[in-house]
């Protein structure tokens, strides 16, 4: 009996995580962290909210000069970059370096690699690396409050008056 | 014995914790394998993030402010209170509602510390706590965040019931101690010690450097840690030497309680900048924006000091409102900038008859913490070695110069977050460097590096191995002698308080673990029982030649005035039938680490316990 009892806590444990517990007779439920049903409007979130990138994407710039572009945008960089840092994990496609030779397989997989120039038929095809690509290998979005409006990018921000 | 040995590194701005797994240790201690815990915190609403430090920092939440289920925890759920990264963000948002540096107040006599007081300044009587119940707060944190991860259910593996050696400044006082102390009790901690940071420091290089470290030193050698942490800057001198042919350590000395760290650097150079602004510009930025600037100030120092070669570093502060560029202020901190904030403000060249400016004496002083008056740490270190020149001369009579003024480290172990910053460092060891040459002494050099960040926890974590007798301890004792105030038989004065004397209760150097009874003919020590029986309490760091039972004369220049000591004899007893009842003093340096004083009743024998008196004495 404690074997079974044990093999079956076992697979719970397995396939339903910490949650599993929340069914211990007794025990307070943990709290469950769930993912944005979402996604988009998150990672739009998170751009704006370490980079400002929403309400710099949607200001009139034509009126500025480039000077105070650019030193805006210097903290936009600095924000989203740590967006991409914290939440993706990226890699090249092709390893090789931008300008030089590569062979690529007769089975390359085309959403990985764009062909321009000459695409031939088959076989192997000899180029240039003209862009390595990029590779998201990880994805990892935070979790969100389960009262959490999804759909709000950027909340509104109001002081208030004491 | 618990089978892992914690240490605790409860600083002003971060909390770090370090262990032992005593199981997978090999023998040979000093090839342990020192960890420390990710800790899990809530980092944005709803997700929750395991980082190397929990900033020490508490959000009270008012009930609506953030979404429901934004401050769980893996371990339980959590609708109020938020520690560590997610606190911080909230707390730029609503800092009536956040409490940080909660350290800084455990050692300020002038304060209630036991009362719900943080934020200072704050309307919110609800999220108001007190600074003992805030690091009880953080302790419990990690408690629930190791027995998450590593206790698996297990009591016996639970945090609290390890071995945890937990780090205190050098410079707290024993109320101070004992106030962190009983935190961690309350916090449900069972098996613990107190350890001086600096010590701790010394402890990490010592893990850090390996075997190897008894290569590095050798006897003679003497060590000065400069610890400066987010709130304090700590200093402890610790002499090197031979016993039965093994190196042994001691500490000699530790510096002034000084209020004094990196964030009150970040808050000059913004300070600086906000000022130039508004000076140059006519631009005014609010409070929101003015955190927004203290961030920038900190990137800025990390990167200008890190890469020499940098001329400035561009700070924008972005708009406002929705408008990015429109609204963005820009401005630069230049090289000669930070120069000037930083190591000419904090780290000023200067001699070694320098002395920190004495702090003014106001009519009126603000309810905030009382910071060092002087920013100038060099200032503070040539004091630190100049009055304990004489007790350095007694074991390296080589090491003071030669009239005496002052004494001279041979190595230097730095300490603190700041000390990232290489110009800071060499500030230092080319100042002791120029006090060295004027005194005919060589330079000191500077003793391997440990991880600025974590060294603390982890050298606490190493001490508990060498407390069960695999490692090499260092020793000291007690870093004050500590006095209770008597006053003197005088014809009184109107307008002038009776001078006091001071009475030695607690000797220079003593032991942790052992206690002193001071009584007999000489100390005629009599209180009326059945009302409440209040002691002036002193403390110094320099005069190391008092005894037990010693009378001194009060100088402000060596005595340190803390809250009152009180007790109640003769409990029950009705009021109005007191008697006066002659009693004895006992002092005892527990194990632990905290100072515990009792008034003995002669006749019967009878002990009570002199409680330190955490409340605000009212007269300053």
């Amino acid at each position: 009996m404690r074997l079974f009892t044990a093999v079956r806590w076992f697979f719970r444990i397995l396939f339903k995580g910490d949650a599993a517990f929340a069914e211990l007779p007794g025990a307070a439920p943990k709290p469950v962290f769930t993912g944005s049903t979402e996604p988009a409007v998150q990672l739009l979130g998170l751009l704006q909210k370490e980079g400002r990138l929403l309400d710099f994407l949607n200001e009139e710039i034509d009126g500025y000069g480039d000077a105070e572009i650019g030193a805006a945008v210097r903290d936009i960089h600095r924000g989203c970059r740590r967006v991409l840092d914290k939440h993706f994990q990226l890699r090249p496609v092709l390893e090789e370096a931008e300008g030089a030779a590569v062979t690529l397989p007769e089975d390359f997989d085309p959403s990985a690699v764009e062909l321009y120039g000459d695409a031939g038929n088959s076989g192997p095809r000899k180029g240039t690396v003209r862009h390595r690509g990029w590779y998201a290998e990880e994805t990892k979005l935070p979790t969100i409050p389960e009262s959490a409006d999804p759909k709000v990018a950027a909340p509104a921000q109001v002081e208030v008056a004491s | 014995m618990s089978r892992f040995t914690i240490g605790i590194d409860l600083g002003t701005t971060n909390t770090a914790l370090a262990f032992v797994d005593t199981e997978v240790s090999p023998d040979n201690p000093e090839e342990a394998m020192v960890a420390t815990l990710p800790i899990d915190q809530v980092v944005s609403a709803g997700a929750v993030d395991q980082r190397p430090t929990l900033p020490s920092a508490v959000y009270i939440a008012g009930g609506q402010e953030v979404p429901e289920g934004a401050l769980n925890l893996p371990w339980r759920s959590e609708g109020r209170v938020t520690i560590g990264q997610f606190a911080r963000e909230l707390g730029a948002r609503v800092p009536t509602r956040y409490i940080h540096s909660s350290k800084s107040w455990l050692c300020h006599g002038g304060v209630d510390r036991e009362a719900p007081i943080l934020p200072p300044n704050s309307p919110e009587e609800d999220a108001k706590r007190s600074p003992a119940e805030v690091a009880a707060m953080i302790l419990r944190h990690l408690a629930e965040a190791w027995d998450h991860n590593l206790a698996g259910g297990d009591p016996a593996l639970a945090l609290t019931a390890q071995e945890v050696t937990l780090c205190v400044p050098a410079s707290f006082d024993a109320g101070a101690r004992n106030l962190t102390v009983a935190a961690a009790e309350r916090a449900g901690f069972k098996d613990l010690h107190l350890l001086e940071e600096p010590q701790a420091a010394l402890y990490s290089w010592i893990e850090a450097t390996g075997p190897r470290w008894r290569k590095e030193t050798s006897p003679g050698d003497l060590v000065l840690v400069v610890d400066v942490g987010g709130g304090t800057t700590d200093f402890s001198l610790i002499a090197v030497s031979e016993e039965d042919g093994a190196l042994a350590l001691r500490r000699l000395a530790v510096g002034e309680h000084i209020l004094l760290g990196g964030d009150n650097m970040d808050l000059a150079i913004a300070y600086g900048l906000s000022g130039q602004l508004e000076e140059e510009r006519g631009v005014k930025l609010d409070a929101w924006q003015m955190s927004a600037l203290v961030q920038q100030c900190r990137m800025a120092k990390e990167e200008l000091l890190l890469n020499p070669e940098r001329a400035s570093y561009p700070i924008s502060i972005l708009g406002r409102g929705s408008a990015v560029i429109g609204g963005t202020i820009r401005t630069e901190l230049p090289r000669a900038g930070l120069d000037g904030f930083l190591l000419e403000g904090f780290f000023p060249p200067c001699g070694p008859g320098d002395r920190p400016a004495r702090p003014r004496r106001a009519g009126f002083r603000e309810a905030g913490l009382p910071y060092a008056p002087d920013p100038g740490i060099t200032r503070h270190l040539a004091r630190f070695l100049s009055i304990h020149a004489e007790q350095v001369k007694e074991t390296h009579p080589d090491r003071v110069a030669p009239d005496g003024g002052f004494a001279l480290p041979t190595a230097v172990v730095f300490n603190g977050g700041v000390f990232k910053a290489e110009p800071l460092r060499r500030r230092i060891l080319e100042t002791l460097g120029e006090w060295g040459a004027q005194a005919g002494k060589e330079a000191p050099r500077m003793l391997g590096s440990i991880d600025l960040d974590l060294a603390v926890a982890r050298g606490a974590a190493y001490l508990g191995l060498a407390r069960r007798g695999r490692g090499i301890r260092i020793r000291g004792g007690s870093a004050r002698s500590y006095y209770i105030g008597i006053e003197s038989a005088a014809p009184a004065v109107p307008g002038v308080p009776p001078p006091i004397k001071a009475m030695c209760v607690v000797p220079h150097g003593m032991e942790e673990g052992t206690s002193v009874d001071i009584g007999g003919r000489e100390i005629d020590l009599c209180i009326w029982t059945g009302e409440p029986a209040a002691f002036r309490f002193l403390s110094s760091t320099t005069r190391r030649q008092d005894k037990p039972g010693d009378l001194a004369n009060v100088t402000a220049e060596e005595f340190e005035e803390h809250n009152p000591i009180e007790t109640v004899l003769g409990e029950g007893e009705e009021e109005g039938e007191g008697r006066p009842a002659e009693v004895d003093l006992r002092a005892e340096l527990t194990e632990i680490g905290v100072l515990r004083l009792a008034c003995v009743e002669r006749g019967t024998g009878k002990e009570y316990q002199l409680e330190f008196n955490v409340r605000h004495s009212g007269e300053e």
